[in-house]
């Protein structure tokens, strides 16, 4: 099966979950279902479209898209992303923001120590001063700061 | 009218006037420059300011707030693919291609050039055609909006999309977005899944900043992964010279001379769109954008780096600010949350605008637009001195820019409402934007889609409570009849253009 065909199949069977059971559920009648119908056939079409075709969309895709290493330093990524937002409400915005700066620019390569230091600092002391200071706008405090 | 033109200017000439303008308009840049940080909220914590200024400085430095920050949400955009403001965000698609070309100087100046003259050109608009526009204005109710609204979604999902297919799906999943939250008319939640905080839907910056930049940056990764990120040279000052002259940071005459009908073009689409109430200046840049890929002689080029698609969003966008005071001045009805803004900026002058304004301040009112064409003129020369310092920005090892761009991706989201659950959307959507990417989903028709859906559906049922159900009230009003003929011929033009093309 292509790789248009495998998207349609997707999309089409997220449609019928949609207008079966989402729809039903999370509306309240006839009136307020009307428009959330109408985007699900707007969706489905398209789907429908997608898995009727002959195109191999998979040969259009540039090698680099298929970089398995680079997948994997994605998730990687996303994964410390992830763990620096849920670290905001422990250590505050300014504390988890700079340790997050600097574990994301020794993921990035760099090793110039100086860089490392100085370029967290610099861009939390401006988002200090400018939007904390200035525009008096509240962050998330932690436990240290 | 010419007697209160001439005692407007009179009073333009005050230093208080046109400080509030220089200030407003300066400021405006740099709020807008940072993602989340939009023009609205710059205009929100000046406007208890106003109260100590004499009405016309006030104004002045409110609506030089608009224009500074229209302007500066295009920096970021061009730059590092986030934009500052919602509207910047068709600045995207040819701005950002062109500073991965190493031609960000010219794609930020080509943005100044175009929004200094598109808003002075519709700051025209709203000094000679300020009374009559408002009569049309005025009739244009909820079935018309329906159809322009259907128009601008057809034609963004054809137009804005290598495969039509996708690009309606994805217009789809935009609108898709747009109806979590609330029933516009019944007050009613709906597919919020018992999440107190998706009651009001998802918020427009979060989403804009995850789809954008956030996947940007996780496809920048994928790609520059076995590459080292090179360290920045050293330059010397020799080099600092010549980078001033170098043709990728400037924008020639003649470049400048092949934009001009884009810019015209858009201006007036600008124009039109501003003087409609709710229609707003991300539509406007989007239908220019559309518009000028229609007209050029190279449509293939947009979204590569086309300096007439960057020409046509700026101008676009930036020509709404002037109108969108028509409906305002002339009916007392604010075009957009801007608009509300300045409207309590009058009222706290003692000022009401309405029908009778015009008549009541006449001289005062063409001072404020005096002012307004005076602040393009701050805003050129802001800009032009800004431009010098911030495209460096793009010299930055990717090492260092790169992480940047992620932190400030948590502070555009955060700053927005103040919530973290607008990071975590922020994320998801960032992922989201990732995967559609791989797959070959055009991102930005998600975005108009949700900003548009929302109209849409509320002017979609109004329109049929008024009809009593009947679908022949949008084929009966002259004003739908129109967008609707539009829009099946934009179709029919654009699959024949995109045939023409591939062939």
């Amino acid at each position: 099966m292509k790789t248009d065909q495998k998207i349609g199949l997707v999309i089409l069977a997220f449609c019928v979950a949609m207008w079966f059971f989402i729809i039903p559920n999370q509306c309240g009648g006839k009136v307020e279902s009307l428009f959330p119908r109408f985007v699900t056939v707007f969706m489905a079409v398209p789907a429908f479209f997608l898995i009727l075709s002959r195109k191999d969309t998979s040969k259009e895709i540039p090698h680099k898209a298929l970089n398995k290493k680079g997948i994997v330093l994605v998730i990687v990524i996303a994964i410390m992303f992830l763990i620096y937002i849920f670290m905001i409400s422990f250590l505050g915005y300014f504390v988890s923001s700079f340790l997050a700066l600097v574990a994301f620019m020794l993921s990035f390569g760099e090793r110039d120590w100086k860089r490392i230091v100085f370029v967290p600092a610099i861009v939390m002391l401006f988002i200090y001063f400018l939007i904390h200071g200035l525009l008096n706008f509240p962050f998330p405090k932690g436990m240290i700061f | 009218m010419f007697g209160d033109i001439l005692a407007g200017f009179g009073m333009v000439l005050a230093w208080d006037n046109l400080l509030a303008a220089f200030f407003g308009v300066t400021f405006g840049m740099v709020i807008g420059a940072i993602p989340g940080l939009t023009s609205n909220m710059a205009i929100c914590l000046l406007l208890p300011f106003t109260f100590y200024l004499n009405p016309i400085a006030g104004i002045a430095m409110l609506m030089g707030l608009s224009k500074g920050g229209n302007f500066g949400g295009s920096i970021p955009a061009i730059l590092f693919n986030i934009p500052g403001t919602p509207q910047a965000m068709v600045t995207t698609l040819d701005g950002y291609p062109l500073t991965q070309q190493g031609k960000g100087g010219k794609a930020l100046k080509m943005a100044l050039y175009a929004s200094t003259m598109g808003d002075t050109l519709s700051d025209l608009v709203l000094f000679f055609l300020a009374a009559p526009v408002a009569m049309v204005a005025l009739k244009v109710g909820p079935p018309e909006y329906t159809m322009i609204i259907l128009f601008s979604l057809v034609v963004i999902s054809i137009a804005a999309a290598e495969d039509p297919i996708r690009g309606i799906f994805v217009t789809g999943l935009g609108l898709l977005f747009g109806i979590v939250g609330l029933d516009p008319l019944r007050g009613t939640r709906r597919f919020n899944f018992g999440l107190i905080e998706l009651s009001a839907g998802f918020q427009i910056m979060p989403m804009v900043i995850g789809l954008l930049a956030f996947s940007e940056v996780l496809r920048q990764i994928e790609i520059g992964v076995g590459r080292k990120f090179p360290r920045r040279p050293r330059k010397s000052n020799s080099n600092q010279s010549k980078k001033s002259k170098d043709p990728n940071h400037r924008v020639s005459l003649s470049e400048f001379r092949n934009c001009l009908p884009t810019i015209f073009r858009s201006t007036g689409i600008g124009s039109a769109m501003g003087a409609i109430p709710g229609i707003g200046t991300t539509i406007a840049a989007y239908l220019s954008y559309i518009a000028a890929k229609r007209g050029s002689k190279h449509p293939e080029r947009f979204g590569k780096g086309a300096l007439e698609g960057i020409a046509a969003c700026e101008s676009g966008n930036n020509a709404v600010v002037g109108p969108n005071l028509i409906p305002l001045i002339t009916l007392g009805i604010p075009g957009n949350v801007a608009a509300a803004l300045i409207l309590g900026g009058f009222m706290i002058k003692g000022l009401t605008p309405g029908p009778m304004f015009m008549q009541r301040n006449a001289p005062m009112l063409y001072a404020l637009f005096t002012l307004l064409i005076v602040s393009n003129i701050f805003t050129f020369l802001v800009g032009n001195i800004l431009l010098r310092y911030v495209r460096r920005l793009t010299e930055m090892p990717k090492s260092v820019l790169y992480p940047a761009i992620l932190i400030f991706c948590v502070l555009g989201s955060y700053v927005f409402s103040s919530s973290m659950f607008d990071v975590v959307t922020m994320f998801f959507f960032g992922v989201l934007g990732y995967v559609l990417a791989k797959l070959r989903f055009p991102l930005p028709p998600i975005i108009v889609a949700f900003f548009l859906g929302q109209l849409f559906e509320t002017k979609l049922r109004q329109s049929l409570i008024i009809s009593d159900g009947s679908i022949l009230i949008f084929f009966t009003r002259p004003i739908c009849l129109a967008f609707f003929v539009s829009t099946i011929f934009a179709v029919i033009f654009l699959i024949r253009l995109r045939r023409k093309t591939k062939g």
